[in-house]
């Protein structure tokens, strides 16, 4: 993508694009990364982009060489980032624990595909419970941000590097292969004003004059990494409360509301559209972030007597979070689902929305 | 020029790697145990260190130090 | 004791931290960290240096050494390294590793993190076994050795020969300096703490890749008593892993 002159200008890029210019655009100087389609033209994009603006490109030789390059340049202060699709997600999924555990602010994007195994390149949302449950061993979470258009994933993208140094934690923008490869036009943000490497209270910079500072995960004394845990859930309790953030689309009077992410949450919506045209009150609670999970909404909907219908590439993951969403007011919960590839069409969607109802 | 030897008792875990060391035979291995449960070395009464470090070199627990002793 | 009338010749550098170390008894890391912290004295440079610890034995390095320092997975230690120096391009990086974490888990990342000549300097701990998880065979291990996965001794009909590595890195064509040392006699040790330094200065003045392969005692997995130790490198060890310059390209 040229980069627009002023943030006037509109571009027409692939999501995929999106992600890499909002990271580029929000001062991200490091990427690490490993082919893997669908992901491919983002690397292929930060090839050329980054030595533009003096940072770094390393095609490394697997996923895990390069979520270690991640933690390395995250350690030094720099903003990092690296992307993927599902199975090169999975063997991140050392690095986002240790990521988590030395509590590195870092970007990863997850173009998700079809699964399990190499399943296939077609679009897929199975890594709902990997992204959300933190995916690595050990108790931890990422923040999981999850576009529905092009422009949203260059905003999340942009202000993801914000979030993740916070929060000193990892964050994954959870896209698919429709919303990464797919075109739409873009309006984005201004290049951030930041150098390179920041030299954070905790970044590694040699001890010049100060204290040493030792970025680990490793703790061996007898409590002390009890202690390290409960601290931790403390983090993550004031994320649950402070950033779960969604879109409503004609859910407030919705007797059937319709819970999707992603490409998931574009057909959704059109199928809302058919069912709204036939007189039935359908409407969309879209999830932004995922982890933590906007149960705020669709506890509200299910006070008033709504019922539910969730819509995912994946034959039941997310359907878990709005039932926990639901604790204490039992309402229907109904999935639409496509899975291996399939994406379900709006008509289907629509039946889906008939059914429920009745 | 003296030297001494002095061994830091807090650090070494009795590996005897600076008694094998020394040319000069001068250290040895303590009887009494530190709190840790280590027989450390020392040296012996009378012996006479020459400042070659060559047990500092060898120690893997830095537990050695040789000093100069300046004349008086 | 008589600091008026005394001077010391030789003792514990400041940078060794004013811990008792978790080591065994005659364990080569002490020595080796002792090597690191004296360097960096000498030098001046200890705002500039950054570490980076192994999992093993050696990952409370950073315990020891008064230096900014950083953890990894296991084996993925070069590559850690190499993100903090593209990060940090002004910093001396070092990496820290056993034979488990190079030679094996990490033999990817040690190949790849050479071959693409990231400058950082690789202080490699040889001791031909899995000292923190019990004694286990290494990927280094010598034919015949003991160890608790190979109770009657390494087979090399199963379990193949030791990886040499500083023979396998001399095929590519960016890493700028390997040699191979010993913690042995003092010399070895004063030859190890050469190498150290040149390492150090390769990063710096050539900005290159290079790396020292140590081999190290582990009297308790050995199975010797730490005074034997010495005698047990050269006739073990020295036979697979002979010590020496592998590749210099300053010569």
């Amino acid at each position: 993508m040229a980069a627009p002159a002023s943030a006037e200008e509109k571009v027409l890029v692939t999501g995929n694009v999106a992600a890499a210019e909002g990271a580029v655009r929000a001062g991200c100087r490091f990427y690490f990364g490993y082919p893997i389609t669908p992901q491919n033209d983002l690397p292929e994009y930060m090839s050329s982009r980054m030595p533009e603006v003096g940072g770094t490109f390393i095609q490394a030789e697997s996923e895990l060489a390069a979520i270690s390059l991640v933690h390395g340049a995250a350690a030094a202060g720099g903003r990092a980032m690296t992307s993927s699709s599902s199975p090169g997600i999975s063997l991140k999924q050392e690095g986002l624990s240790y990521l988590a555990g030395s509590e590195l602010p870092a970007l990863i994007v997850n173009v998700q595909r079809g699964g399990p195994g190499l399943g296939d390149v077609r679009c897929g949302q199975a890594d709902y419970f990997q992204a959300t449950r933190g995916g690595g061993h050990g108790d931890y979470r990422l923040l999981v941000l999850a576009p529905h258009t092009v422009q949203e994933t260059f905003d999340l993208a942009y202000e993801a590097f914000d979030l993740a140094e916070a929060r000193r934690c990892p964050v994954m923008i959870l896209t698919d292969q429709q919303l990464g490869q797919m075109m739409e036009p873009l309006v984005p943000a201004p290049m951030k004003d930041l150098p390179a490497v920041q030299d954070h209270p905790w970044a590694l910079t040699g001890a010049e004059g100060r204290p040493r500072r030792i970025v680990k995960s490793f703790y061996w004394r007898p409590g002390e990494l009890e202690e390290f845990n409960r601290r931790l859930r403390e983090k993550y309790m004031r994320m649950e409360k402070e950033l779960p953030r969604w879109e409503e689309d004609r859910a407030a009077d919705a007797d059937v509301v319709l819970v999707a992410y992603g490409t998931s949450a574009r057909i959704a919506r059109e199928a809302v559209d058919v069912a709204r045209g036939e007189g039935i009150r359908a409407g969309l609670v879209r999830p932004i972030t995922l982890w933590p999970f906007p149960a705020a909404p669709l506890a509200a909907a299910a006070r008033r007597g709504a019922r539910f219908l969730v819509v995912e590439m994946s034959w039941g993951q997310m359907i878990d979070d709005v039932k926990l969403s639901l604790y204490g007011t039992p309402r229907p919960v109904d999935l639409c689902w496509r899975a291996g590839g399939g994406v379900p069409t709006v008509a289907e969607v629509a039946e889906c929305i008939r059914k429920a109802r009745r | 020029m003296k030297h001494e030897v002095r061994v830091l008792t807090q650090y070494c875990k009795g590996c005897q790697l600076c008694v094998a060391a020394c040319p000069k035979g001068v250290l040895e291995m303590s009887e009494e145990l530190t709190d840790v449960g280590v027989r450390p070395a020392r040296p012996k009464p009378g012996a006479e260190c020459i400042g070659c470090t060559l047990c500092y070199q060898v120690c893997p627990d830095a537990a050695i130090e040789i000093w100069e002793l300046l004349d008086t | 004791m008589k600091p008026a009338e005394a001077k010391l010749k030789a003792g514990r550098p400041r940078l060794l931290l004013p811990d008792r170390t978790h080591y065994c008894a005659g364990c080569g890391h002490g020595v080796v960290h002792r090597i690191i912290a004296e360097v960096l004295q000498e030098w001046g440079i200890r705002g500039q240096a950054i570490g980076m610890a192994p999992v093993g034995c050696a990952v409370l390095m950073y315990q020891y050494l008064d230096i900014d320092a950083c953890e990894s997975p296991h084996g993925r230690t070069p590559e850690v390294a190499a993100g903090i120096k593209r990060a940090r391009p002004d910093k001396l990086v070092f990496s820290y590793q056993g034979d488990g974490d190079l030679a094996a888990i990490g033999t990817n990342e040690i190949i790849h993190v050479a071959n693409r000549g990231e400058p950082i300097s690789v202080i490699f701990v040889n001791n031909a076994v899995y000292g923190m998880t019990g004694g286990q065979m290494a990927p280094t291990t010598v034919p015949g050795q003991k160890t608790t996965t190979t109770p009657k001794g390494r087979s090399v009909t199963a379990e193949g020969y030791p990886v040499r590595v500083c023979e396998l890195l001399a095929a590519l064509e960016k890493p700028a300096y390997l040699e191979r040392c010993v913690i042995g006699s003092a010399k070895e040790i004063q030859r190890t703490k050469n190498a150290i330094k040149k390492s150090f200065r390769v990063q710096r003045d050539l900005g290159a890749f290079s790396l020292v392969e140590i081999l190290s005692p582990c009297p308790t997995y050995w199975r010797v008593p730490p005074a034997k130790s010495v005698k047990y490198i050269e006739t073990w060890m020295e036979q697979i892993f002979p010590p020496g310059v592998v590749k210099d390209v300053t010569k």
